[in-house]
This record gives structure tokens, C-alpha cells and sequence, in this order.
């Protein structure tokens, strides 16, 4: 009670400054408009030096107070004046009197064209993963960021990716695997134009990201929506126009670890000394079937890094960590009784668990970048995703460890050339198939596999680079004994950000 | 089936070598860094503690990546534009990266999803305004164009910062 009296006492008194406030400035309104930012300063000073005031002869004997009242009203025209300058040279505009403004809403993003060549080994794994092995031009990615910040410390930020999927996507192939060919087509006719032979190719639209952010500090921000899951340095890098190669990691392209999650992470760093300590923590629905989260277990991550920079450049060594659940289940109703239920069958579960550690090295022209990836996964019994076995069939994918790792080698040169070397090592028993392998996991057996990469990027200008990337895939069984890819792709890339 | 492998390889090498031949040739030759011969200094605003700073202490905050004073105040970069000499001797100085390497430093972290630049002041003349009327503001312009209304707490001289 005590408290509530003193809380309406103080919101009283603050409102009773207010409002003195208010009224002593209110007289004052017409002149404390700020010039605009072309007027010269002493144009814009000048009518307060003379209000009607000051040319009023004052009485004799009041004259050092009135004196005294003038010079202060007169400073406190001045401080106004001054407020105003500031508030003119921060507000909106960007003539050469003021300082550009912060824009609330911004569009940009990037986009890449290019071309594919495989060579030779139309009988090898790759041709079979990859929709042809003749010399194609391939339209990448084209990704959008609508980026708000409505007010000051929130940020609103969506990325889209515009693509042709899910155009031309083969969803079964002939025998044995599937009972006849059949692709995707999204072609439909133009019914607006008037020629009635007009048609289009559908694409799709692909939610990359969509969160909001409140940044309460640099050590604290909180962001709550579809986020790029924080999990090394790979994944946040994330565009063409950052990567320094065009191939994507096989921890990345297999999803060994979730790329995008749905939840709430929150994230920060802290310099000590010339040290930079970074964190980041979310929770999220984990990896999922669809958008929902089928049960109670929400996934965890984690990643902390160091980062040092100084005259030598700037390294950073960071580790990362996510642990989560995936179920899958099937629901069917139950009409047999009065009441309406609904029957749900689960037919996938797991636990997984991965760990990872990066780095990443800048000297001079010199960029280093490797990671490391370790997945456990472990299936309750009888709930085991199911692969497709080798010589056709199925069967059904065992705990497993999977591990990828890469390093990267770039050198920029002055000349706006940057060559670089690649290798990746990777071990999976779950390799991503098309969605004509015709499993909801699109898995295919046992899988070890080395890239060696060699390319070369090339800078035309700022916003555009050409960069290119040859790769050399060798593919074994788990065992390492049978190969069974052995074929050089060359991808082309121009990469343009806008 | 050897040779098939080898010749595709070679096959693959020539026509790496024949696009980066062709592009080469258009590549256009690094910019220039500015002038850095001329004496910058580096104005903050009277509320600012700090009576000299090094490069590690305006790094990270003209990179956005901070924004508070080694006493823990608060601390607001603004940059002069692009194109201006000095503000590219400052970029070379304090972030060790000539004019294009600054755009590509932005556009990265544009595309990362990272923070934004620090706002630009169009002119000296500007900058030296805005820093003296903004708390914890910090910004850098040539000697002539400084005054009593800021103060100094480093300067670039031959690319280096040191102190006032």
C-alpha cells in the first residue's frame, strides 16, 4: 500500500514536470523549429538573438535582473539552437549539410549463374546423383533479404530464396527402384495473356531465415523465429558470395547437422582485452518432419568461440554443439467408437548428438577455414529410418557415428585473384540420395568419400566475383575397398551481390 | 580407363585455365589506399574518457563489433564516405584494408546478417559537428579541420595510429 502511494506520488511528480516543461517551452515552439539543413548556422541563430524583448527598455530599477533574465533566456534559445543543429544534422536527409540516416527498411541480396560440367564416368555415383553429366548453364541461387529495423535495437530480418525447384525434379525412376519415370512439372498455361498458347514454369519460394531480433546489448541479443542454425563457421557464412568455394561441405549437404532451426537462440560476445568472447545458445523444435515438433524433447545447441585479431590478422577458434530428437509418426482416425480418436503410429525415432570444432585463419591475403563434424545417432528399437540396401531392396540404417571434416586454403593476391585448395573427408552411412531413392530419409548405404578441390576466384569488381571450383570425388564402400565414383565437375560460378 | 580419367582431368584443367586466361585480362588492378601521407586524427567527443586510444581499442568499434569505451561508456563511430582520402588512410590504418576490401568487409557481413557500418558524415566539417554534439561519438578528419569543440585521442601518421 505504501509502495502504491509512493509510485502515484512519483508518477505525479514526473507528470508535474511534464508538464512544467511543456509549458515553458510551449511559448517558445515557433522558434525552436530546426533549420533546415541547407541554412547557414548564423542564419538559422539569428531571429533568436532578437525577440521582442530584448529591444523593450526595461524599467531602471529592474534592470540587472531583467538583465539577468534575458541573458538566460538567451542561453537557453542558444542550447535549444544547438539541439536542433544536432537533431538537423541526425534527421532525415542526406543533403552535405547532414549525416546519412540509418534507413528503416532495406532490400538486397545476391545471386549467382553459372555452369556445371561433369566429365566422363557416365556410369559412376556421381552421374547417378546428379540430374545429367552433359555440360549445363544452371541458375543458382537468388536469395532476397528484407531487412527492418522499426525501431532502434529491433531488427526484423527475412531471406528468401527464389528458385526453379520444384521444377524438373525426378521423383521416381524405372525399375528396380521404382515402377515407372516420373518427374516433376509445374508448367501451367498463362491464362492472363492473351495469347492462349502462353504458358509458365512455376518455381518456389524457400524461407532461408525469418526471425526477429532485439539487441539489448552486444553481449545479449534475442532472436526468435527460423534461424540459421550457429553451428561453425560454414553455416553462417552461408552465401555465395562469402564462401570462398562453391561446393558445399558434406556436413552441410547431408544434414548431418540441422542448417536452419525453428526456436529462439540467443547470442552475444564480450571483448576482453583485444579478445572477443562469443557465445550462442537456442532452442528450437530440432529437426523435424514438418514445421511442428511431434513431441515434448525441444533440441539444444550451443557454440563458443575465441576470436583474436591484431597486426598479424585474425584467427578464431570456435566449437559447436546441438542435441536433439527426431520422430516421425503417422496419424489415422478412429471411428469405431462414439467418440471421434485419433490414432498416431510413430514410426521413426532417434537421438542425436553432434559436436563440432572449427577454425579459421587470416593473414595478410592467407585465409584458412577447417571444421570438423561428429554425429552419434542412436534409434529406438524398431523405429529406424530405412535406407535403400545395396543391389535394390531395403533395410533399415544402424546407430551410427558419422564424422566430416574439411580444410580450406585460400591466398588473395593483389591483383583481385584468389586461388585456393580444398580437401574433405568424409564418412557417412546415410549419404542424401534424390527423393527417387523413394525413402522419407532419401538414404543409400554405407558411404566414405574424398574431395579434392582446386579453384580460383576472381574479383571483377566489389559486387561481383567469377569463381570457380574443379573437384575431384573418390567414393568407397565403408569398408574403404570398392570405389565407386571417380569423376572430376567442374562448377563456374558469377557471383553478384546487390 | 586410366587414360580416359587423365585426359578428362587435362580436358578439365584446359578449360579452367582458358576462363581465368580470359577474365584475367579484364580483371582491373587493385585501388590505392588513399594518401597517407597526410596527418589524421581521431576526434571524439568531450563526453569520451579515453585520452588516447590505440588501434586494437577502434577496431572492433569501427567494425561495429563494439560499441563501448574501454571504460564502459558508450561509443558511436561515425565514418566519412566511401571515396574520401581520408577516410580511406583511416580504414587502412585501423582495419588493414584498402577501399575494396572495406566494401567487401561490408557486403560479407550484409550477407552474414550482421550488423550495419557506422553512419557517414557527408564532410569534415560535418563529422567534427556531429561528434562534438554526440555522446560517446568518435570519428577522424584531417588536422585542419579540428577545433576546440573535440577532442583528439589518436592520430594516423605513415599508416600508423599513435598517440595524440
Amino acid at each position: 500500500m505504501t509502495q502504491c502511494t509512493y509510485i502515484s506520488k512519483t508518477r505525479a511528480l514526473s507528470w508535474g514536470v511534464w508538464a512544467l516543461l511543456v509549458l515553458c517551452t510551449a511559448p517558445l515552439s515557433a522558434q525552436d523549429q530546426p533549420p533546415t539543413a541547407a541554412e547557414p548556422e548564423s542564419a538559422a541563430v539569428a531571429p533568436t538573438e532578437s525577440p521582442a524583448a530584448v529591444a523593450e527598455p526595461a524599467a531602471p530599477a529592474d534592470t540587472a535582473s531583467e538583465l539577468a533574465a534575458l541573458r538566460a533566456e538567451v542561453n537557453a534559445l542558444k542550447t535549444k539552437q544547438e539541439e536542433a543543429e544536432t537533431a538537423a544534422l541526425l534527421a532525415e536527409g542526406s543533403g552535405e549539410t547532414s549525416v546519412e540516416e540509418p534507413e528503416k527498411l532495406r532490400i538486397y541480396g545476391f545471386m549467382d549463374f553459372g555452369m556445371d560440367k561433369m566429365f566422363g564416368g557416365k556410369s559412376s555415383g556421381a552421374a547417378v546423383v546428379r540430374p545429367t553429366t552433359s555440360n549445363t548453364f544452371v541458375f543458382g541461387n537468388l536469395n532476397l533479404y528484407i531487412d527492418a529495423n522499426p525501431v532502434e535495437n529491433l531488427r526484423c530480418l527475412t531471406e528468401i530464396r527464389l528458385t526453379m525447384a520444384p521444377h524438373g525434379e525426378e521423383l521416381q525412376l524405372g525399375p528396380p527402384i521404382g515402377t515407372s519415370y516420373q518427374r516433376q512439372d509445374t508448367t501451367t498455361f498463362d491464362y492472363a495473356s492473351p495469347s492462349s498458347q502462353a504458358q509458365l514454369r512455376l518455381g518456389g519460394l524457400f524461407i532461408e531465415r525469418a526471425y526477429s531480433e532485439y539487441e539489448f546489448s552486444k553481449a545479449f541479443k534475442l532472436l526468435a523465429g527460423l534461424y540459421l542454425n550457429p553451428f561453425g563457421i560454414w553455416n553462417l557464412d552461408h552465401g555465395s558470395p562469402t564462401l570462398i568455394s562453391l561446393m558445399l561441405p558434406t556436413f552441410i549437404s547431408a544434414q548431418m547437422v540441422p542448417t536452419r532451426l525453428l526456436g529462439v537462440h540467443a547470442y552475444g560476445s564480450q571483448f576482453i582485452g583485444n579478445a572477443e568472447i562469443g557465445y550462442a545458445f537456442h532452442i528450437s523444435n530440432g529437426r523435424t518432419p514438418t514445421d511442428f515438433d511431434f513431441t515434448e524433447d525441444k533440441a539444444l545447441g550451443a557454440r563458443v568461440y575465441w576470436a583474436q585479431e591484431g597486426d598479424f590478422g585474425r584467427f578464431v577458434l570456435g566449437a559447436s554443439g546441438y542435441w536433439g530428437t527426431y520422430n516421425d509418426q503417422q496419424r489415422a482416425l478412429d471411428l469405431s467408437s462414439s467418440t471421434v480418436r485419433i490414432g498416431l503410429l510413430e514410426t521413426v525415432a532417434y537421438t542425436e548428438e553432434v559436436a563440432g570444432l572449427d577454425a579459421a585463419l587470416d593473414v595478410g591475403g592467407l585465409r584458412v577455414r577447417s571444421e570438423g563434424v561428429l554425429r552419434w545417432v542412436q534409434y529406438e528399437d524398431g523405429k529406424a529410418e530405412r535406407s535403400l540396401a545395396t543391389g535394390g531392396g531395403e533395410r533399415f540404417l544402424p546407430n551410427r557415428v558419422e564424422f566430416s571434416g574439411y580444410i580450406l586454403a585460400a591466398y588473395r593476391t593483389p591483383f583481385r585473384i584468389e586461388p585456393y585448395l580444398q580437401a574433405e573427408l568424409m564418412y557417412n552411412k546415410s549419404a542424401t540420395l534424390p527423393r527417387w531413392a523413394g525413402f522419407n530419409a532419401f538414404s543409400s548405404p554405407n558411404v566414405a568419400a574424398l574431395y579434392l578441390s582446386v579453384g580460383i576466384n576472381i574479383e571483377l569488381t566489389t559486387h561481383t566475383q567469377l569463381k570457380t571450383q574443379l573437384v575431384w570425388n573418390q567414393a568407397w564402400d565403408s569398408r574403404f575397398e570398392n570405389k565407386n565414383t571417380n569423376v572430376p565437375l567442374l562448377f563456374v560460378r558469377l557471383v553478384n551481390s546487390f | 580407363m586410366r587414360k580416359a580419367s587423365l585426359s578428362s582431368v587435362s580436358g578439365a584443367l584446359g578449360i579452367l585455365g582458358v576462363m581465368v586466361g580470359a577474365v584475367l585480362c579484364l580483371t582491373p588492378l587493385p585501388s590505392s589506399a588513399g594518401d597517407s601521407s597526410e596527418t589524421i586524427v581521431v576526434i571524439a567527443n568531450k563526453s569520451v574518457g579515453a585520452t588516447k586510444v590505440t588501434r586494437d581499442d577502434l577496431r572492433p568499434i569501427f567494425q561495429t563489433k563494439k560499441d563501448t569505451w574501454p571504460d564502459g561508456t558508450p561509443a558511436k563511430p561515425f565514418n566519412l564516405p566511401d571515396s574520401n582520402k581520408i577516410r580511406q588512410g583511416f580504414d587502412a590504418a585501423v582495419l588493414g584494408l584498402d577501399p575494396d576490401r572495406v566494401a567487401r568487409y561490408w557486403i560479407d557481413r550484409k550477407i552474414r546478417g550482421g550488423e550495419r557500418p557506422p553512419q557517414s558524415a557527408p564532410s569534415s566539417a560535418v563529422m567534427v559537428k556531429v561528434i562534438s554534439k554526440t555522446a560517446g561519438g568518435v570519428g577522424y578528419v584531417e588536422q585542419a579541420a579540428v577545433d576546440a569543440s573535440v577532442k583528439v585521442i589518436a592520430k594516423v601518421v605513415d599508416g600508423q595510429v599513435v598517440a595524440p
